[in-house]
């Protein structure tokens, strides 16, 4: 299994990358970190005649504070931010994401901007950023525009971008002190990707129920849904006591569907949804003063 | 041969846990792997293979300029190959010719069609792609049902129907048994189709030495001599002109033990060109092309009296063997295999059972570790579970009842194994102290009725026949009947030893252990012997390594062949110091007589470059050995394994929160490689049991293609795995080895499904089929009747009665 | 540009090399420069079998295509050395942490990761880390024991 032959371009800037792009049209692929690109070509499930390679591209690698949160640069690494080597938006969010994608061998290439543009809806950035309402930032060779994370996939392996645009960064607001963030993934067969993914943010009120929640499905759908329907019977109620009884309706509503109309594997798959969202919730952990150094109990 | 002689605990010899000889060169990066043989010129082979499960071949076409010696197609081939038939004797078998390539009809995904050359694997890849392939998709046979069905498409058209083979028998009278017994229980069970999934895949170089007039062909195979016979064979060539290798093979389990297409096709190939060719199957290919092991189906009756004793077995077996009978094994091996080895360590004289091999447009089944014991042992031991739980008996408790004990030793079964030795009940009870029976029943009795949690326990128990010989191949039908081992050992005029054997290698290391033997009788460090294996040109006959027979069949000759060499160096000994050879013994690399010693390099200095110091000795330091078994019906390796599972109510996983293993292979040679066997094939096991399947879509194209969709377990997968050992010298064998390579593999899924079972006993649910999935669990929960009460069983102890449930 | 040449460091030697641009690291390593430790089991990056260090980072050999390791610095499983090297060997020997030996270069170049990092904890910790590194013959047993061993030589974390 070796791609077939390619062309393979190295811009040291955006603007030469974008140009690039737009002069190469269809026969050509932006590589990231490669990790899920060259399986792909190694198979040749995709055989583009052009590879624009933009981890060369300098200012797109790392991360900087900005007023109210973080800006990544799209080739940061999966590996740098379970490191600790950038800062934590998500008050430790961020960092348990990064931490459970692949193997570390995989983390040490793979990118944060690769995986948002390559849309696969069993991957966690999409999911994460979705439920953070991260904006990301495109270029391409009409400008550079900005839309919000949750806008970017737009089908299992398809998104927003335009065949000349790249993800240049993904801007993401601090989650405050003292709001609860979850995620749990449920890997599926082979164990890397997952069967079920699920992000909550909280706050809890005075007697230990959730308020202001946000719930996010990864792996259930083409995109990243979200689960409002969950979300509202979530609300009021301590995460403690909450099983996949409890939250079952809820997702099933949110996706849909009706337990009781569907056949066993669809059936059994909604449990694996609820049952990760339990976990989500049951192992959520509180943002602390400053992110990512104390850490709560689920309420 | 079959004397056993007192081993001599030296720390190095037989019993000595000592690390590998082999394992620098692979911790420094310098195994050599058929992928990593380098010779010059080599061009690199990609295979056209069929996309599709079943269909006409119209027409193969090489794109226009291409050279002739650059693709390659059955048509190019039929003159250069014969197309290899497995034959058996078994009554009714229906033989095919298993294709080099594609000549007609394409009759499972993968099958190979046709060879494109390039310069390297890419361009070769390249070039396979514009290759013209016209196919006629035809109806596909999916599924054994299916195949049995009236009006079924056929695999083989000349066929009347899709059966391989049918054997049956009947010992005993079970219909009495049956009126007697006071609970019979019907269930149908199955094991699904898996892979072997060596971590190397298989690989051919073939290249015509012209020096040396010979064709050399690499192969990562567990059976070079095999490879080199049937090579000979179907190119029509003297077994001289042939040479085979298998260099570092990085695991086979089965997969490397049947001769494929792509061996025979590169070696003719290769008669036609001036340079070698090189193909390494990639993962790809490996997923459809490699065969794969199981898909065994089951209808099982069993009779039990009160007291737990199993009084009759019917079983009705299906075995869903793919595309093609492989050579030598035929497509009958599973389910004769299954037929013979479902009685597993219980006294039953009552069976009756039906065997069928069906074929269907999938890959073509051949061994998979363990062969048809972890699908028989499935069946059996959930029987025995389910038997058990009617009785209201603890299921260890039934098997103690039920199983052959040590008094009864040797004991015929009732499919006419003989097993040899051991205590079977006794493994079964070292194994639940192991596990913590009683401890697991209490944590049982304590779980909170509304968690969404249960926990439980569960045994496999199992007999297997290792190293045995030809008539007991023979009953099977085979046309190769495997049970002689040869081994050559020369010590050279610096005293070092190489021992030479026919068997090959994937990881058993054998490069210690067979060094052991001959440690063993010389009193020296095992690195004083170097055992070379794998190149037809440079050792004995041989079979090969499979069927858990190395140890013993390649130790056994290693064994006869150090006692003879060690006669020859006491006789030139005995002239050096001038004492009878009879006075003189082996000890710390020394011939020690009663006046004076010689070290083994100073008397092979002496034969070797002064042989006029050494008068009246004839022959050289070089002698070759042939063990056969006295005895052929084999040694029985046999145990128990327990499990304890935690299953999720709401979701159907699976937690392994506890392993145990209580087995008996007899006289170990190196504990610490037999506890690797144990634990690595346990590993594989779990994967059976668990996670490994390879599915077919409803047109036959297979579901998993990729290993990255293909669970093979992991590291985080799998618990901390307990082993306790017996130790019962098989009486057949020198020094009581009995076979160790592949028992760790089959129990793992009757012990699993069991635990499984226990732990939903309240809701009525039970576990039918493997891999025993996170969706199958719940299932068979969400299917179950309404729960009833909990339901505690009542542990009699060993041939107690049942009490009032 | 379907050829690109580069210049990288490998095991301490420094090589300059052109190849075709679909060229993986793996290859170039296997093919080009003779280094054959890096075994090649899927080239889906799901087994680890090609795992080397690139820049002292553990990456899939076959998930790197070699044009973008210009520049770098790559150790293999043959040219793994060093104290931590030394004794994972020793333990993986000691303690029957290899079968076949096809995982085994892959499996040390995570383990020396691990090591390095001060990350192999407790036995779970290290089952976790070993989990991108697929061994069908030990059951893992004795290697998570190996691991364990050669970290609690250095002194932990």
């Amino acid at each position: 299994m070796k791609p077939a032959e390619l062309t393979y371009h190295r811009p040291g800037g955006v603007s030469a990358a974008v140009a690039l792009l737009a002069g190469l049209g269809d026969g050509a692929r932006v590589l990231g970190g490669g990790q899920s690109l060259v399986p792909d070509l190694n198979a040749r499930r995709i055989t583009p005649e052009h590879l624009v390679d933009i981890t060369g591209i300098n200012t797109l690698r790392g991360a900087r504070r900005v007023a109210g949160g973080v800006r990544y640069g799209a080739t940061t690494t999966h590996q740098m931010v379970e490191d600790g080597l950038v800062p934590d938006a998500g008050g430790g969010l961020l960092t348990r994401a990064a931490a459970g994608i692949g193997h570390r061998a995989v983390r040490t290439r793979g990118t944060l901007g690769g995986s948002l543009a390559h849309a696969d809806p069993a991957a966690e950035w999409p999911t994460v950023f979705a439920a953070l309402d991260a904006t990301v930032e495109v270029c391409g060779a009409r400008g550079v525009r900005s839309l919000p994370a949750r806008e970017l996939p737009r089908g299992a392996f398809r998104s927003a971008l335009a065949a000349d645009e790249i993800v240049v960064a993904v801007e993401v607001h601090g989650l405050m002190p003292g709001r609860w963030w979850g995620l749990y993934k449920t890997a599926g067969a082979g164990g890397s990707f997952a069967a079920s993914l699920a992000v909550v943010l909280f706050d809890t009120d005075a007697r230990g129920g959730l308020c202001e929640v946000a719930l996010w499905l990864g792996a259930a759908r083409e995109t990243p849904v979200r689960l409002p329907a969950t979300e509202l019977l979530l609300t009021g109620r301590p995460a403690a006591g909450l099983d996949v009884a409890a939250v079952l309706p809820g997702v099933a509503q949110d996706l849909g569907t009706v337990d009781g109309a569907l056949d066993h594997t669809a059936r059994h798959t909604l449990r694996i949804h609820a049952a990760t969202v339990c976990r989500a919730l049951h192992r959520a952990e509180r943002v602390g003063r400053s992110a990512g150094t104390e850490e709560g109990r689920a309420p | 041969m079959n004397v056993k002689p007192p081993l001599r605990n030296t720390g190095h010899g037989v019993g000595a846990g000592c690390p590998r000889l082999e394992d620098a060169r692979y911790l420094a990066g310098h195994g050599r792997f058929l992928a990593d043989v380098r010779l010059p010129g080599t061009r690199d082979v990609a295979v056209v293979r069929s996309p599709v499960p079943h269909g006409r071949l119209r027409s193969v076409r090489a794109p226009d300029g291409v050279s002739a010696t650059e693709v390659w197609t059955a048509a190019d081939l039929a003159p250069l190959a014969r197309q290899l038939v497995a034959t058996s004797k078994l009554p009714g078998y229906r033989a095919a010719a298993l294709p080099n390539l594609a000549v007609d009809t394409v009759r499972y995904v993968g099958e190979p069609i046709a060879l494109a050359i390039g310069d390297s694997r890419a361009t070769a890849e390249d070039l396979a792609r514009r290759i013209a392939v016209d196919i006629e998709e035809l109806p596909a046979v999916v599924g054994h049902r299916a195949a049995l069905a009236d009006g079924a498409p056929r695999v083989h058209r000349e066929w009347p129907d899709n059966i391989y083979a049918t054997t049956s028998g009947s010992v005993g009278d079970v219909d009495a048994a049956a009126r007697r017994a006071a609970v019979s229980v019907t269930r149908e069970y199955t094991v699904g189709r898996q892979s072997p999934l060596p971590l190397e895949t298989r690989g051919v170089i073939a290249h015509y030495d012209r020096t040396d007039d010979q064709l050399v062909v690499w192969t990562s195979t567990q059976t070079p001599h095999l490879i080199h016979d049937t090579i000979a064979e179907l190119l029509g060539m003297p077994g001289n002109r042939v040479r085979v290798i298998a260099p570092d093979v990085g695991g086979g389990f089965g997969a490397k033990c049947t001769v494929y297409p792509e061996e025979i096709a590169l070696a003719a190939v290769a008669t036609r060109l001036d340079h070698p060719v090189r193909w390494v199957e990639d993962r790809a290919e490996a997923m459809v092309a490699t065969t794969q092991g199981r898909d065994h189906h089951y209808r099982l009756t069993g009779h039990a009296a009160a007291d737990g004793e199993l009084l009759a077995l019917e079983a009705d077996i299906v075995v869903d063997a793919g595309a093609y009978s492989v050579h030598p094994w035929t497509a009958t091996m599973d389910a004769s295999m299954a037929s013979a080895m479902l009685p597993g360590p219980y006294r039953v004289r009552n069976y009756r059972y039906t065997a069928r091999s069906v074929a269907s447009n999938t890959t073509p089944l051949g061994p998979c570790r363990g062969v048809a014991r972890p699908a028989a042992c499935f069946g059996i031991e959930r029987l025995i579970d389910d038997l058990a739980h009617e009785l209201g008996i603890e299921p260890y408790a039934m098997r103690m009842r039920a199983m052959v004990g040590p008094e009864s030793m040797p004991y015929t079964s009732v499919a006419h194994k003989v097993y040899d030795s051991g205590d079977y009940p006794e493994a079964v009870r070292r194994v639940s102290e192991l596990i913590g029976h009683r401890g697991v029943r209490a944590r049982q009795r304590a779980i909170d009725p509304h968690a969404r949690t249960r926990i439980g326990v569960g045994y496999g128990s199992f007999t297997e026949q290792t190293a045995h010989g030809c008539l007991e191949w023979a009953s099977r039908g085979l046309a190769v009947t495997f049970g002689v081992e040869g081994a050559r050992l020369v010590m050279d005029a610096t005293g070092s030893l190489t021992l030479s054997v026919g068997v090959q290698s994937q990881g058993q290391g054998h490069e210690t252990t067979l060094a052991q033997m001959v440690a063993e009788v010389f009193d020296i460090a095992p690195d004083r012997v170097a055992v070379r294996h794998g190149d037809t040109a440079h050792t004995p006959r041989g079979d090969g390594t499979f069927a858990s027979r190395t140890m013993v069949m390649a130790g056994g000759a290693a064994y006869g062949a150090a006692d003879l060499l060690a006669e020859r160096v006491r006789s030139i000994a005995a002239v050096l110091l001038d004492e009878p050879p009879g006075q003189l013994r082996l000890a710390h690399g020394s011939v020690v007589g009663h006046h004076g010693e010689r070290t083994l390099p100073d008397v092979a200095r002496e034969f070797c470059l002064t042989p006029d110091h050494v008068p009246g000795v004839e022959g050289g330091l070089d002698v070759t050995y042939y063990y056969r078994p006295e005895v052929q019906t084999g040694a029985f390796a046999y145990g128990t394994h327990a499990a304890v599972v935690q299953v999720d109510l709401d979701s159907g996983e699976v937690e392994l929160l506890d392993y145990a293993v209580v087995e008996d292979c007899g006289t170990v040679v190196n504990p610490l490689i037999v506890d690797g066997q144990i634990i690595g094939g346990t590993v594989q096991g779990i994967g059976t049991a668990l996670m490994e399947e390879i599915p077919h879509d409803t047109s036959g194209r297979p579901t998993v293609t990729t290993l990255g969709a293909y669970p093979l377990p992991r590291a985080i997968d799998v618990p901390e795995i307990r082993v306790g050992h017996l130790r019962t010298p098989s009486p057949h064998t020198v020094l009581g080895m009995k076979g160790v390579g592949e028992s760790g593999a089959i129990p793992p899924p009757a012990a699993i499904g069991n635990a499984i079972t226990d732990a939903l006993r309240e809701f009525g649910a039970w576990i039918d089929r493997t891999p025993m999935t996170a969706a199958r669990v719940w299932a068979a929960l969400d299917r179950a009747p309404a729960p009833g009460p909990p339901h505690a069983p009542v542990d009699t102890g060993a041939g107690g009665r049942a009490g009032a449930p | 540009m379907n050829q690109v040449s580069l210049r990288l460091r490998v095991n301490g030697t420094e090589h300059t090399v052109t190849v075709p641009a679909r060229t993986s690291l793996a290859d170039l390593l296997r093919d080009r420069l003779g280094l054959t430790g890096t075994h090649l089991g899927c080239e889906e990056g799901v087994c680890g079998a090609c795992t080397v260090l690139v820049d002292e980072l553990p990456l899939r050999g076959c998930l790197a295509l070699a044009a973008t390791c210009d520049g770098a610095e790559v150790v293999t499983g043959e040219g793994l050395a060093g104290a931590d090297a030394d004794r994972l060997r020793a333990a993986f020997s000691r303690e029957g942490a290899l079968q076949c030996g096809f995982c085994t270069p892959g499996m040390l170049i995570t383990a020396y990761d691990l090591v390095r990092r001060h990350a192999a904890g407790s036995p779970e910790d290290i089952r976790t880390a070993l989990s991108g590194n697929l061994c069908r013959c030990t059951g893992y047993q004795a290697i998570v024991r190996a691991v364990a061993s050669a970290a609690g030589e250095t002194g932990g974390p």
